[in-house]
């Protein structure tokens, strides 16, 4: 009994600074910042929270089109991303995993670069590459016979141009997840699957994605959870904007906290911001379960 | 060997008396710190600070403190918790409006002698300088928006002269355009990524000049109306929609905008008087010809005034351990009219009181732009109730920036569109009154060309 307690006292004693810090720097600041929801508030410098009980729901779901306009963008960016770089960094693993591959080191290294670059640095970077008027890749384009540079900020591009930019952020990432997975899958499966005469294609539809089921499942969840969070490339690249062709929900609820830009007024509504925060929160959890749901067979695939 | 260690001790004991005696002087001094943003001001700054503290009779110390972007954030902690004892206002009022509701700051009248009052006694107004008539203090220079040109692509297309008028400005954008597109040059430009920021220092302006609401409110009526703006966001659509303005002006930050201009790819555009003359001599150095003139008039309207903003007032907060010595300070060092001319000389700032204005020498870097010192109708206008405290006009949906942004990108009715901004503006400013969270403003025979008055 005794060498029971004191293995338990043991376990918590490891857990405890993982615990405390994961308390006050994770759970805490959520608690602190939902409880506002029913409060009408600005911050330490505007006096004191006002009770409106459900007037900030009232207002996200009654008056509040740019709610609306960001709810649709986040699921637009979401599935333009993970539909786009989960399956280039699957091929890209895929190629990379190869034994005879020359200079695969070096390979795996320049797709993994982009992880490991700030998100705010990218955005500015992009912005020199994608602006219309001395932007790099509308001079390619000119050179290849183009007519018109592409205004690839402009209301009608920006949303592709920073799925496109998430896309070559999140690449390295994922390949070096499916990568892991991909090691993980014995050699003798592939040799006998050759043995039976499979092609390219079947060997990678029963042998590889059956073996990389868990895997998958769980790099689609990350996958999918952090292309609803991502907001840093677009608050440096376009702000949300151009007249909020590129706000997304967790972006939206941002800044009613903090100014995007230094140049930017903004009239601080925590209460307000938690609402979005909170109601953004829930959406990610509902398609998160969806997708853990749906995705079920994921884990029993072989 | 006694008599030596008996000496060495009365030696060693007069020596720490002196000491002592000398950190008392030394610790008599008050201590005053000063926060402020202004880093660039600091070679500036300092040696007259020093001066002082080597100088000044009354026991005085200043202690420059600077911050960067985190100032707001630490005004903020500061006022709830306790900070420095005075604060340089940067160019953002809310410093001064946020926490003077809340008694953070101290009124300055009681220190105010009448020489103090002669010299700087127009300027107490109510949300900017004033609460419930308290005044808190003098801003020593000022900014405010002007129009940007590049003579030498006017010279090439045959424009004589800056436009006065918001149709004349885009005329000569479009014949701008036309006639140099083929060589990447556009006739206008505005930095669209922030739409407040492009609109704050543009619009505001041009509406206040023709005599129209101050960021949408009407002082006269007490009300917010929009529907002054119908005619800039007809002609900004033309510009942005037709292909006259510099391409890509939508996601153009104001500094990638200025390069454009340095490069000599853009006719005009409209930004502060206080950065662009600074801007093009170190930032951005440039060989093109430019200069600034007043910003346009929408079209059929006589001049009035255009607001500007003040700063570099310094504010004494209720945490200053003597706010007397702290208004001597800042008497005797800041709001010195030699100070503030020199400052001004060294082109820092603009002077915005006219009395010291009339000593001050232009700075080298405006020879020839004159147009960027403050005229006379440059003036301070009174707070809108945003101003005052934005928490009391919470407007639901898009803020007026956002909304007129994306009347002039995208093809929404106008007038409509306009009349719903001024519906949501009222309905939020009603409900910050009925909160008591603001308080009602209106002003009997406002006149837009003396609004203080």
């Amino acid at each position: 009994m005794n060498k029971k307690v004191s293995e338990r006292l043991q376990i918590f004693a490891m857990l405890a600074p993982n615990l405390v810090l994961f308390f006050f720097l994770s759970i805490y600041p959520v608690v602190w910042c939902f409880r506002y929801i029913f409060f009408q508030y600005g911050g330490l410098a505007s006096g004191d929270p006002i009770y409106i009980g459900l007037g900030n729901f009232k207002r996200l779901f009654t008056n509040d089109p740019v709610f609306i306009i960001a709810l649709k963008n986040t699921f637009i960016y979401a599935i333009g991303k993970v539909g786009g770089v989960l399956p280039l960094a699957f091929f890209s693993a895929m190629m990379l995993n190869r034994k005879n591959l020359k200079g695969s080191g070096f390979l795996r290294a320049t797709l993994f670069m982009p992880t490991i670059m700030s998100a705010a640095v990218m955005g500015l970077v992009f912005y020199l590459l994608f602006n219309v008027y001395n932007g790099e890749v509308n001079k390619y384009l000119l050179l290849l016979g183009m007519k018109t540079p592409v205004n690839w900020l402009g209301t009608k591009n920006a949303m592709l141009t920073v799925i496109i930019i998430g896309i070559w952020g999140g690449l390295g990432n994922y390949m070096i997840y499916f990568l892991a997975g991909l090691q993980g899958v014995p050699q003798e499966l592939y040799e006998s699957a050759d043995l039976d005469g499979v092609n390219a294609i079947q060997r990678i539809w029963y042998v590889t994605l059956p073996m990389l089921g868990p895997v998958l499942k769980m790099i689609m969840m990350l996958a999918i959870v952090i292309a609803f969070q991502d907001i840093t490339t677009i608050m440096v690249l376009t702000e949300g904007g151009p007249v909020n062709a590129t706000m997304t929900l967790f972006l939206y609820a941002y800044q009613f906290f903090f100014p995007i830009s230094p140049g930017s007024v903004v009239t601080t509504q925590f209460g307000y911001g938690a609402t979005v925060s909170l109601v953004s929160s829930v959406i990610v959890g509902i398609v998160t379960i969806i997708y853990l749901v749906v995705s079920r067979k994921l884990d029993n695939l072989y | 060997m006694k008599k030596v260690f008996c000496f060495a001790i009365v030696v060693v004991l007069v020596a720490l008396v002196v000491a002592g005696f000398s950190g008392v002087s030394a610790e008599e001094k008050t201590k005053l710190t000063i926060w402020s943003m202004s880093r660039a001001d600091l070679s500036f700054i300092d040696p007259i600070i020093k001066e002082y503290n080597e100088t000044n009779m009354d026991g005085i110390e200043l202690v420059l403190e600077i911050y960067t972007d985190n100032f707001f954030q630490a005004v903020d902690v500061a006022a709830a918790t306790g900070g420095p004892d005075i604060i340089d206002l940067p160019n953002t009022l809310s410093v001064f409006t946020n926490y003077v509701g809340q008694g953070y700051y101290i009124p300055i009248d009681q220190f105010m002698t009448e020489e103090d009052k002669a010299l700087w006694g127009d300027y107490r107004i109510e949300g900017i300088t004033a609460y419930k008539g308290d005044l808190y203090y003098f801003p020593t220079v000022a900014t405010t928006g002007r129009l940007i040109y590049n003579q030498d692509i006017f010279d090439r297309v045959g424009i004589e002269n800056p436009p006065t008028t918001l149709s004349e400005m885009v005329a000569d954008a479009k014949l701008i355009t036309e006639k140099l597109s083929g060589e990447g040059i556009y006739g206008f430009a505005a930095n669209f990524k922030s739409p407040t920021g492009a609109l704050l220092r543009s619009m505001d302006f041009m509406i206040e000049l023709s005599g129209g609401p101050c960021q949408g409110f009407d002082f006269a009526k007490g009300q917010y109306d929009y529907s002054f703006y119908t005619p800039f966001v007809e002609a900004y659509r033309e510009m942005f929609t037709q292909g006259i303005a510099f391409p890509g002006c939508e996601s153009l930050d104001i500094d990638p905008l200025r390069t454009q201009f340095a490069a000599g790819k853009i006719g005009m555009y409209i930004s502060w008087s206080h950065a662009e003359p600074g801007v093009y001599a170190t930032q951005f150095p440039t060989d093109i010809n430019w200069n600034g003139a007043t910003i346009p008039l929408i079209d059929g309207h006589e001049k009035a005034s255009q607001s500007v903003i003040g700063y570099h007032g310094y504010l004494i907060t209720k945490d200053c351990k003597d706010p007397e010595k702290a208004w001597k300070a800042i008497n005797d060092v800041f709001y010195n009219p030699e100070y503030i001319a020199a400052y001004q000389e060294a082109g820092l700032g603009v002077i915005m009181n006219p009395i010291i204005s009339a000593t001050a020498g232009t700075p080298a870097l405006l020879e020839g732009k004159e147009a960027f010192l403050m005229g006379p109708t440059d003036i301070l206008w009174p707070a809108v109730p945003h101003e005052v405290n934005s928490q009391a006009v919470l407007v639901e949906g898009e803020n007026m920036y956002n909304t007129i942004m994306g009347l002039i990108l995208g093809n929404a009715d106008i007038d409509k569109t306009l009349a719903d901004l001024t519906d949501r503006y009222n309905a939020a400013y009603q409900k910050g009154i009925e909160q008591g969270l603001g308080e009602p403003i209106q002003i009997e025979n406002f006149n837009p060309a003396a609004p203080a008055n």
